[in-house]
């Protein structure tokens, strides 16, 4: 969809902006944290993991303020059609960003419960899969500030690679657990960490999808890559 | 500081603005006084015609004029038949022109703009500024000169003259109510005629009634055209076909005689009609408004 | 044509005097459902509305072309009893249009004109069709009085109800509620829901809101043309037309 002219009601046409640039504020905020956090992560740094997990608040309050814009929005100006869904989708992004917030600061105090002394258990897995869904959230916001479906798409089919990052992950920590039963523990600590992230990036894949439907109107299909994975993951803990 | 700069600030335009602002009052009030000077004026007009009919009619009026016929000079006589004959003529005249009036104003309003349409309307204009004698003259060569003087002609004579005033306001009222009554009316399916008389007459109702009652007040007054057609007569008779007398003709009549009772009996006579058209003055203007606040409703 | 369609309009092209008013429209409105018709002023929205009962007929210099079909029969045909056809497809206006006349004349002046009925009928005529708009309650009462002593709002109502005594099976409703207050509005809204069972409705409305509320589908026109015909939330959510998109959105140069 090309450039939209503008609103008659400027002041309208200004909301929607403001509500847009909250938006990105928001994602910027959540994007650093996350970053931060994998930073923590890779150099065990406990008291950097301390502040990143204070900074869960201002994103929490950003999230109210981006809700109540929305409603007055809605309330006052009933918008239809591309503005619509514009401000649904914020309410649903801040929501999911919200939640990311949430998953990477719980990531945070994990770190400090983690035992400093096991540093034998590797970290690698863990920080690549990391770096795959740092490199999702910043596409997804180029492609949100773009407007690019095609690249949309393309960041809603890379939450497959997270799945199939967490199934390794998962094993290699439970293959360390079955050797040392001294870092069951920790395992276990890293384990949760490892679901956070692979949390993340189902919240990042709805992102993508409420991004996709503000541009296209069209709804992406229903079965969503993970949850395909995820049936095969289940499978295979069956066995 | 900051306060009283801004306030300085409001002073001068209120200044600015003090000027002009002054300068429109003044012709304001040199208007108001000059429009109020000349209505005054023409109250005095007014007021001084009715005085004087006052004065000199009133004494005139009495039980025994009202209740007697014209007489002889030198016997005492009332104004009975021209009492009867104005009421006569006039409502015979209006009860003929209330349905062609009423009917061309319809077909005015509600039957397109076609040449046939604008020629009506143009015509019916032109008689309402006809003068009065001229339409009495043209009974005179059409009826008068067939039948002879007769109260018919004399109807004859005042319908015309009282048709166009019913037509024009006719179709002046038909055409203030909205179109979109009219359309709910043929929304329903309704044919044309039922929607003109059930939908529009109602609404309009007011508006023509103020026309026949200013129509009437137009043809009581006058004396042109009954001259050549209903004569005058000293006695009363019931025959339509008959000479009939009326009170303006009486006013003509007895105005410049030598006969002090005629004159007094003149002066009565037009005291009457004012206060006849003056009544129906007032009864056409309540009607109007009670349709318009009906309207603003 | 099929039973689930009221109204078939084909290549319709309007003139007034040598002004296009509208060009080759062509559309269905399935029966017992609200088809909406919004878009600017002067856009000829209101214009279809007044051709689907040949209301357009009292003005000589108004013409139509092309077809519109109901019930089998193409209704622009110079051949059609113009009566008959008004007495099927009812049309209420924008501002309220009582008769000077009682509330119950008002009703009984349709019903008049199609049917023969003793005085008892007659009464009972009239009350279901004042049930039928909610305004039985309000004025029972008092159906001898002036119609015009009525609120705007029971106004508005009345000519509902006085459209619907004589049973039509399309209802045309031009801006039905454009001055009425929110109440009054809301009335007549939830009459429509109630009345889709029975009637195929056709709004015109400048009011999007109204339109998302009431319609099943809605066609947007610009300039005498249909730009999208679509159902409700497809247009309110996603219109496929970005004229219609700009229009809808408020974002009309």
């Amino acid at each position: 969809m090309g450039k939209l002219p503008e609103h008659t009601i400027s002041r309208y046409e200004y909301e929607l902006e403001q509500l847009r640039t909250m938006l990105l504020r928001m994602f910027g905020m959540v994007e650093n944290q996350f970053s931060q956090a994998l930073i923590a992560l890779q150099e065990r740094n406990l008291d950097m993991a301390r502040k990143i997990a204070e900074q869960d608040r201002e994103i929490d309050e950003f999230e109210r303020s981006i809700e109540t814009f929305s409603i007055k929005i809605l309330a006052l100006r009933s918008p239809l059609a591309i503005d619509l869904r514009e401000i649904v989708a914020a309410l649903k992004i801040s929501s999911d960003l919200e939640r990311i917030g949430d998953l990477a600061s719980g990531i945070c105090r994990r770190l400090r419960k983690v035992d400093a002394t096991h540093h034998e258990v590797s970290l690698s897995g863990l920080l690549s899969m990391g770096r795959q869904v740092q490199e999702m959230l910043r596409e997804t916001a180029n492609a949100m500030s773009k407007k690019d479906e095609t690249m949309m798409v393309h960041v809603w089919n890379a939450d497959l690679l997270i799945d199939d990052l967490y199934t390794s992950v998962f094993r290699e920590l439970t293959t360390y657990m079955m050797e040392d039963q001294h870092c069951i523990t920790t395992c276990s600590h890293l384990l949760f960490m490892a679901k956070n992230i692979e949390r993340i990036g189902d919240h990042i894949t709805n992102i993508v999808e409420s991004t996709y439907y503000v541009v296209t109107g069209e709804m992406l299909p229903y079965l969503r890559p993970h949850k395909r994975n995820r049936k095969s993951l289940e499978k295979n803990d069956g066995k | 500081m900051d306060l009283s700069s801004a306030s300085s600030q409001l002073n001068n335009s209120w200044v600015q603005k003090n000027n002009l602002v002054q300068r429109r009052k003044l012709k304001n009030q040199l208007f108001i006084i000059g429009a109020l000077g000349i209505t005054g004026l023409l109250l005095l007009v007014l007021f001084s015609i009715l005085a004087i009919l006052l004065i000199n009619g009133l004494s005139g009026l009495s039980l025994f004029t009202l209740s007697h016929m014209t007489a002889p000079q030198g016997i005492k006589g009332g104004l009975l038949n021209p009492i009867l004959g104005s009421l006569f003529q006039t409502g015979l005249a209006i009860f003929l022109a209330i349905p062609i009036g009423v009917l061309a104003g319809i077909f005015l309003a509600e039957y397109g703009n076609t040449r046939m349409v604008s020629l009506v309307r143009f015509i019916s204009d032109m008689l309402m500024s006809a003068p009065s004698i001229l339409v009495g003259l043209f009974i005179y060569t059409v009826i008068v000169i067939y039948l002879g003087y007769s109260a018919f002609a004399g109807i004859c004579a005042l319908a015309i003259l009282a048709i166009p005033l019913i037509v024009r306001t006719t179709e002046d009222t038909l055409r203030l109510i909205p179109t979109t009554i009219s359309e709910a009316g043929f929304a329903l399916g309704a044919p044309k005629w039922k929607v003109i008389i059930f939908v529009c007459l109602p609404i309009a109702k007011g508006g023509i009634m103020t026309g026949i009652l200013l129509a009437i007040s137009r043809i009581a007054g006058e004396a042109a055209p009954l001259l050549f057609t209903s004569l005058g007569n000293s006695d009363w008779s019931w025959n339509i076909f008959a000479p009939m007398t009326s009170l303006p003709l009486i006013i003509y009549q007895y105005a410049d005689s030598a006969d002090d009772q005629w004159v007094q009996l003149a002066w009565t006579a037009a005291l009457l009609i004012t206060m006849a058209v003056l009544c129906l003055n007032i009864v056409a203007k309540s009607y109007l408004e009670k349709g318009l606040k009906n309207k603003r409703k | 044509m099929t039973d689930d369609i009221a109204i078939s309009i084909q290549g319709l092209n309007f003139y007034y005097n040598n002004f296009h008013a509208l060009k080759n429209i062509g559309f269905d409105m399935p029966r017992h459902q609200v088809t909406a018709m919004i878009g600017p002023s002067g856009c000829g929205k209101s214009t279809l509305l007044r051709t689907i009962n040949r209301m357009y007929d009292l003005y000589p210099e108004q013409k139509a072309e092309g077809e519109i079909w109901f019930d089998g029969k193409n209704i622009l045909d110079k051949r059609i009893d113009l009566n008959i056809l008004r007495s099927r497809i009812g049309m209420v206006f924008q501002k309220p249009t009582p008769f000077n006349m009682s509330i119950q004349d008002n009703i009984a002046f349709g019903i008049k004109l199609y049917e023969r009925l003793s005085a008892s009928e007659m009464k009972d005529r009239i009350e279901e069709a004042l049930r039928q708009v909610a305004l039985w309650d309000e004025v029972k009462g008092r159906l001898h009085i002036s119609a015009l002593s009525l609120s705007g709002g029971q106004q508005q109502r009345l000519c509902m109800a006085r459209t619907l005594a004589i049973k039509p099976e399309v209802l045309l409703l031009d801006e039905p509620t454009s001055a009425l207050d929110p109440i009054s509005t809301a009335r007549i809204e939830e009459l429509l829901d109630a009345l889709k069972t029975q009637y195929t409705i056709v709004i015109v409305t400048h009011n999007l809101q109204q339109a998302a509320r009431c319609a099943d589908q809605v066609a947007f026109f610009y300039m005498g043309e249909l730009i999208e015909i679509n159902d409700v939330e497809t247009m309110f959510t996603k219109p496929d037309n970005i004229q219609t998109h700009d229009y809808i959105t408020g974002r009309f140069g």
